[in-house]
């Protein structure tokens, strides 16, 4: 039995209004409806996350914090699962003329999340691999808490104090909740209502350059899922190491968090070189930021390939400077050759594989 | 933007009926938070997956949720309901022995040994509908009946001894057996409403199997020594050594129950075999699902009793040894009862065996 301990997130999402659906339908019309839901979650959670197992209404997840040394990318995946989950109940309710039970109580259906950090054991049992730990004990009792009651939100996402620190992050318009647990003490927990994120990310105007739009388009692919090479794309640590910048200084985040608005700065031979701001967030599809440096935007696309296991990523620029077209797109044709931008995407493409390489192994052979 | 409408998909699942099963370590989660992480994980570990393997015996799916282990068999896969009883105490059993065996065996003196006392094992059981399914390799089933176990009963039903058992009425009601000592409650839950449930104090039983007097042909003394080689588990054989229907097919005679001392089969329990003109009363004296069992056989109500000893070993990875030890009232040389007795059992328990093989297969099917 492999019984080392490991360190690193355990999140569940759990379907809110599940058992209520449950008793208004037919099981065989219910059972195609929240499958595809959960299915729905799994396919977002399996490009970061180690899917545990399924728990009726839930899907339990792991990652080893090595994993995901930028803790905001978690609550990057989490917000996008929850937007792909919104989608598909809206989309699913809208398109159908079903008049069966099922299908008119998919809106009852939402989606919450639970976040801890902490130890725990791969433990093998008759044939089962199995989490096991006072943590991840403690990540499911977080499922029966009160913060539907305190806020009335049906679809929120958990932070336990210890999850948040790891993650290095306070969101703003975040609801402090203490829950207590017998043999488990009383747990600080942080929730953020999705709900209204979900509308927030709805209503925030896009800001998209297009092929059609683009004075120069370049194209990668990288042997890894979108949300790993989201992350080595911005987390400032990972950028420096295949970037021509010294550091990367984050010097605003609006609401605590990296997104519309955010301003970055490329710091070479300790001057500012470059400046960044965030026009457009789209965790893990898409962001466009406005470059000073030219100036321009830039758009950076991020594609699944490859099953989900590797991503195609395109970066669309346009020019902000006042020169024709005929000036401007050679221009920046020849800036991009200058600063050899090919060669710093290659140098990104191979420490990712080596990372995911290390990974396997580290997966392969207990810590 | 015009959108497409469609019709609700047509389902492609159909649910199953049968029953579902959660074996639940009592106090896990206090066992973990108080011991130390690598005995405690180490025993807690070792407890499930024994009692997983004797699950597994009747079940043949299960799950681990944490301290617990889940389990569905369909209906058709357990026709005799007892059988459900006989699994679980002979797991709630095998779960003491072995707590006790680690007690004796450890000098150890750290927080989770010197806790090993404070764990104990229950039983929900319930009968429903349920579909199981499979989403990126992981199997799980879905279900009002499944999130009733799972979510309320595995929360609130109890017992007042640290090991118990808690049947739902639906599940007492396809059992088709009334076990006295069940504590009956009723709990409203929502939104199932009111659910009867039935609860057996599993402690205590098995502290009466404990303190039974032992009835037992041993080998020394029985007159005739017999042994055959099954391809199911003890659990299957014992179901076909006892249900009276499965019997009356391999044995060729009609086998009926007569008495149910404490509304189930166990010691004094009674059976009738009619056969020629004739009648043999079977009555029961010792009873250890799915260990061993001793039977009396009076035949043509004469003042003379025959005993039985029927003892299964487990041959795997899934087959069984039936050992049969026959005394006679009167001394008969092994000689004898060799050229005798031995071939006629060994062409019956042949047809038990070529009947059990086909009804496995259809179920199969």
């Amino acid at each position: 039995m492999d019984s080392t301990t490991q360190h690193g997130y355990l999140v569940l999402a759990d379907i809110s209004g599940y058992t209520a659906y449950l008793a208004g339908t037919e099981l065989e019309h219910a059972h195609e409806i929240l499958t595809a839901l959960l299915e729905t979650i799994v396919e977002k959670f399996k490009t970061l996350l180690t899917i545990s197992k399924l728990e009726g209404d839930a899907v339990f997840a792991y990652v080893p914090e090595v994993k995901l040394p930028r803790g905001e990318t978690l609550l990057e995946l989490i917000e996008s699962t929850y937007v792909a989950f919104r989608d598909h109940v809206e989309n699913a309710h809208r398109r159908t003329i079903c008049e069966c039970n099922a299908c008119r109580a998919i809106p009852t259906l939402d989606l919450k999340f639970m976040v801890h950090h902490g130890d725990y054991i791969l433990q093998h049992v008759a044939g089962i691999t199995e989490l096991v730990g006072s943590d991840v004990n403690l990540a499911h009792r977080l499922m029966k808490n009160h913060v539907a009651e305190a806020t009335g939100w049906h679809a929120y996402a958990l932070f336990t104090e210890v999850g948040l620190k790891h993650m290095a992050l306070q969101p703003e318009g975040m609801h402090e909740q203490a829950e207590t647990y017998e043999h488990l003490g009383e747990v600080k927990t942080f929730n953020l209502n999705m709900r209204q994120r979900y509308q927030e990310l709805k209503e925030t105007q896009r800001v998209f350059v297009t092929a059609a739009e683009a004075d120069v388009i370049m194209m990668h692919d990288f042997p890894a899922p979108p949300p790993v090479v989201w992350d080595w794309v911005n987390e400032p640590n990972r950028r420096v190491q295949w970037s021509d910048f010294d550091t990367f200084q984050v010097v605003r985040r609006p609401d605590g968090r990296t997104g519309a608005g955010a301003r970055m700065h490329c710091v070479h031979d300790k001057k500012t070189i470059n400046s960044e701001a965030i026009l457009d967030w789209r965790p893990f599809d898409y962001f466009t930021h406005e470059a000073s440096s030219g100036p321009m935007l830039m758009t950076f696309q991020f594609e699944p390939i490859n099953d989900g296991q590797g991503t195609r990523v395109y970066v669309r620029m346009k020019g902000k400077m006042p020169l024709p077209d005929f000036i401007r797109k050679p221009l920046l044709k020849f800036m991009m050759r200058m600063y050899k931008v090919e060669d710093l995407y290659r140098k990104l493409e191979t420490l990712i594989a080596r990372e995911q390489a290390e990974l396997e192994r580290k997966e392969g052979t207990p810590e | 933007m015009f959108l497409a409408l469609s019709a609700h998909p047509h389902p492609h699942s159909h649910a199953t009926h049968g029953y579902l099963v959660l074996a639940d370590l009592s106090s896990y989660t206090a066992f973990l938070a108080s011991g130390e992480p690598g005995h405690a994980h180490a025993i807690s570990a070792d407890l499930l997956e024994l009692i997983t393997a004797r699950l597994r015996t009747v079940f043949p799916v299960t799950q681990l949720e944490g301290g617990a282990v889940f389990a569905h068999a369909p209906e058709a896969q357990l026709s005799r309901g007892e059988m459900l009883l006989e699994t679980l105490e002979a797991t709630y059993a095998a779960f003491r022995d072995h707590l006790a065996a680690i007690r004796r065996r450890t000098t150890c003196e750290c927080t989770a040994c010197r806790n090993l006392s404070r764990l104990d094992l229950k039983f929900l059981a319930h009968h429903g509908d349920y579909i199981a399914h499979t989403i990126d390799g992981h199997w799980d089933f879905m279900g009002l009946d499944v999130a009733l176990v799972r979510e309320r009963l595995l929360k609130t039903a109890g017992g007042d001894s640290p090991g118990y058992l808690v049947l739902t009425e639906a599940c007492l009601a396809h059992m088709d057996v009334r076990p006295a000592g069940l504590q009956e409650r009723s709990v409203a839950y929502e939104p199932w409403g009111e659910v009867k449930t039935y609860c057996l104090d599993l402690s205590g039983r098995y502290q009466q199997r404990v303190d039974a007097r032992r009835v037992v042909v041993e080998a020394a003394d029985a007159h005739a020594v017999y042994r055959h080689d099954f391809a199911a588990p003890p659990a299957t054989v014992w179901d076909w050594l006892n249900d009276p229907f499965k019997r009356t097919r391999w044995m060729e005679f009609k086998w009926t129950a007569l008495d149910r001392p404490a509304g189930r089969t166990g010691v004094g329990a009674r059976n009738h075999c009619a056969h020629g003109g004739g009648a043999t009363i079977e009555t029961i004296l010792d009873w250890r699902p799915f260990d061993y069992y001793t039977s009396a056989y009076v035949l043509f109500k004469l003042p003379l009793t025959l005993l039985m000893t029927y003892r299964l070993e487990p041959l795997p990875p899934a087959g069984s040894r039936l050992h049969l030890y026959v005394k006679f009232p009167v001394p008969v040389p092994r000689w004898l009862t060799r050229l005798t007795l031995q071939p006629a059992l060994a062409r019956t328990y042949a047809l038990m065996a070529a009947l059990m093989a086909d009804d496995l297969k259809v179920s199969e099917e």
